[in-house]
């Protein structure tokens, strides 16, 4: 079990799961603005007749 | 209760001493590195700030590796001592360049620049930052980067390989322990790796955006580099007064958050959905827990901005209620509201609510500080679990798991550490309230400052400037030093030196 | 001689509205006192140190003492200055005469200035910034000196090592 060298290009090139990681978390952030927009949009419906 | 621990040996200096010699020897060549950015921006004058700093980083470096060698085996103790003094040490040879660079108005200010940009803190006392040579500010978020964003301990174990700190536990004392992989030279390659990484996916994207908001590629991306540095690290710094609102853009906030959220994520997690399990993101207690926190928090902030009425658009309450809540939770720093107004005109309660997410944290194993995720999520589940003891026949028996990666059953003892640690966190953060209450501030501006310094996060309320009191500068360093090592290894290192002290040293 | 002294003030009264002598706020009031500021015309002074195009207009970050303030201006106007502060230059001293928003809403909440004059009082410079050079060589010597020496060591180390070795526990 050697030490492998992290190598980012060979990453990019051959791992199609951490594009698709990196993607996914990138995902989580967007989503969680995604979350909060709606909540805002919904928080000013309701504040605004009052 | 102390006969009972064994005295400290020479030879205990040693192992401490001999490995803080290559975080000398590291944090000297990377002193060096801003030298690169003062020739490209032509700001040769500063150049010899950077050599000396170095210099004398190398220097005593090579004391230390001469005089105190030992090629004997570290164990936590000495880990987690040498975890702490690396974390003052380092900062101190940058801070050496930081004044000779009279980017500070005082040496203490330099020193308190540069414990929080390692620390990834943030709260700045930098004199006139939009007129500081590049180099230097570059330094700034570097520091952050460097320290925070992947940790001085890490890329020396990654570079240097497992030749004189060769131990798991040196990790721990930085507070990151390995989790899935048993090599922690490969562990310390995969997080520089992860981190150089969303740097150039950071970069770029902010240079993206700065291009479309009206700044020109050279500047858009120096700017985009720094705030990448700095928002992956969470830490908080950047190269303008204004903070964010310099750009004045939805877009640079936009990348920001996604920066500050990746961030904030468990390096394990980073490990495991990089490496194909994707679906963890959502089954890990503690995403789980921090989406929690940050909905509540988020979303209690723009309820009472708006019940105040002191943003007049929907957009305005994502860009500044929303926004300031993501950089309190994920202890960045990065703040689009002017210090002064975050005091004064936002209502007392979205202030205490964003002190209970800088304290709370971000995730445990990330470059965000404050208690952490994990174990506010032990703590929330072993009380639901008492809870549901109590309400059980006397002779059942309630167990609870959490999911982290793997299923995990929750035992006695690591709630047992949370809460301690929690606990020392509280009675810091009371202390550090009191002491600048006792400066002469509001209890709400004390409460926040000190949480941002504790938590390492870098919103200001104003209190911290180059005018703050020097003995209040010299306890925020002390906060934020101690926040960064959450706060055990500091105790370790008390312990160690009353123990040298009471006992005096063995041969 | 009643003419004399009509003249006389009227021509006084020119020069100081011209140079708008109007008491300019600082950065630092409009930020303490947004809530009284808001809606009104302010007067702001100080110097640029950001300036970004945004379609029709652009924004000039303009720095009075510790604070900034970000202000909206028509493109025309920012075209106008010639120096962004820096390290290595001095930003053009303006003056902007405009509305002030505590919130924008326009801009998602900012608090920001709406120009509606904006003027370039005092065009900025480069400023020399010279390298000292002993304290140049010095820091050279220094730093070259410091590596020569852990290298030194490190040597000294090894060779002591083969002739006496270091007992491991």
């Amino acid at each position: 079990m050697g030490l492998r060298e992290f190598s980012f290009r060979d990453f990019l090139k051959k791992n199609f799961d951490f594009i698709a990681g990196i993607l996914s978390e990138i995902t989580l952030a967007a989503l969680i603005m995604g979350i909060f927009a709606l909540l805002i949009f919904l928080l000013t419906y309701i504040g605004s007749p009052v | 209760m102390l006969f009972l621990i064994p005295p400290l040996e020479k030879e205990d200096l040693k192992i401490i001493g001999h490995s803080l010699s290559n975080i000398c020897y590291l944090s000297g060549a990377l002193l060096l590195l801003p030298i690169i950015v003062a020739v490209v921006y032509e700001e040769f004058d500063v150049i010899p700030s950077f050599l000396i700093g170095s210099a004398a980083s190398i220097f005593f470096g090579s004391l230390l590796s001469f005089f105190l060698y030992t090629k004997r085996e570290m164990e936590v103790k000495h880990a987690v001592v040498m975890a702490a003094v690396a974390w003052l040490v380092a900062p101190f040879f940058a801070s050496v360049s930081f004044w000779l660079a009279n980017a500070l108005s005082s040496y203490l200010d330099a020193l308190f620049e540069s414990v929080s940009g390692f620390t990834g803190t943030g709260l700045t006392v930098a004199v006139n930052i939009d007129h500081l040579p590049r180099s230097v500010n570059f330094l700034r978020h570097f520091l952050q980067f460097v320290g925070d964003g992947i940790g001085i301990i890490v890329i020396s174990l990654s570079i240097l390989g497992k030749t004189e700190i060769s131990s798991v536990l040196a990790f721990k004392g930085e507070a990151k322990d390995t989790g899935i992989r048993p090599s922690i030279v490969r562990t310390s390659r995969i997080i520089v790796g992860i981190g150089l990484t969303f740097l150039i996916i950071g970069t770029s994207l902010f240079t993206i955006a700065g291009l479309k908001e009206g700044l020109d590629f050279g500047t858009a991306f120096f700017e985009g580099l720094n705030l990448s540095m700095t928002g992956y690290a969470t830490g908080g710094f950047t190269p303008h007064s204004q903070n964010l609102l310099y750009y004045h853009s939805f877009w640079f906030e936009v990348v920001a958050i996604i920066l500050m959220v990746v961030g904030a994520l468990n390096f394990n997690l980073h490990y495991a959905v990089l490496g194909g399990k994707r679906g963890e993101i959502l089954k890990n207690m503690e995403v789980k827990i921090l989406l929690l926190w940050l909905l509540v928090v988020g979303s209690l902030v723009s309820a009472n901005l708006l019940f105040v009425g002191l943003y007049p658009s929907s957009e305005a309450l994502f860009r500044k209620g929303v926004f300031q809540a993501i950089s309190a939770q994920t202890t960045t720093g990065f703040q689009t509201v002017y210090p002064y107004h975050l005091m004064f005109m936002w209502p007392v309660l979205s202030v205490l609510l964003l002190v209970a997410a800088m304290v709370s944290g971000g995730c445990a194993n990330s470059t965000s500080g404050g208690i952490k995720m994990l174990r506010v999520g032990m703590l929330l589940k072993s009380l639901v679990r008492e809870i549901r003891q109590a309400l059980m026949p006397k002779s059942a028996v309630v167990t609870g798991s959490f999911h982290h990666v793997e299923d995990t059953p929750l035992t006695d003892k690591m709630v047992r550490g949370a809460a301690t640690i929690a606990l020392s966190y509280l009675i810091l953060f009371s202390i550090g309230t009191l002491i600048t209450v006792g400066h002469g501030y509001g209890l709400e501006d004390s409460m926040f400052e000190t949480a941002s310094a504790l938590g390492n996060v870098g919103l200001s309320s104003g209190i911290t400037s180059p005018l703050m009191p020097a003995t209040l500068k010299a306890v925020y360093i002390f906060l934020m030093w101690a926040g960064r090592l959450e706060i055990m290894a500091i105790f370790v290192l008390a312990g160690f030196i009353i123990l040298g002290l009471r006992k005096g040293i063995k041969e | 001689m009643s003419k004399k002294i009509f003249s006389f003030a009227f021509f006084a009264i020119c020069i100081l509205l011209s140079t708008s002598a109007v008491g300019a706020e600082s950065g630092k009031t409009l930020v303490e006192n947004s809530a009284n500021f808001d809606g009104k015309t302010v007067v702001l002074r100080g110097e640029v140190i950001g300036v970004m195009e945004r379609g029709d207009f652009a924004w000039v970050n303009v720095l009075d003492g510790e604070v900034a303030i970000g202000v909206w201006v028509r493109n025309e106007d920012a075209r106008k200055i010639s120096f962004v502060g820096d390290y290595r230059h001095v930003g053009d001293l303006v003056e902007v005469v405009g509305t002030f928003h505590m919130a924008c809403p326009e801009h998602g909440g900012d608090l920001d200035i709406h120009a509606d004059k904006f003027t370039v009082l005092t065009v900025g410079r480069e400023l020399d910034r010279p390298l000292n050079m002993p304290l140049a060589l010095l820091s050279v010597a220094l730093a070259a000196g410091a590596i020569t020496l852990a290298l030194y060591l490190r040597h000294v180390r090894r060779e002591r090592e083969k002739m006496v070795p270091v007992p491991s526990y």
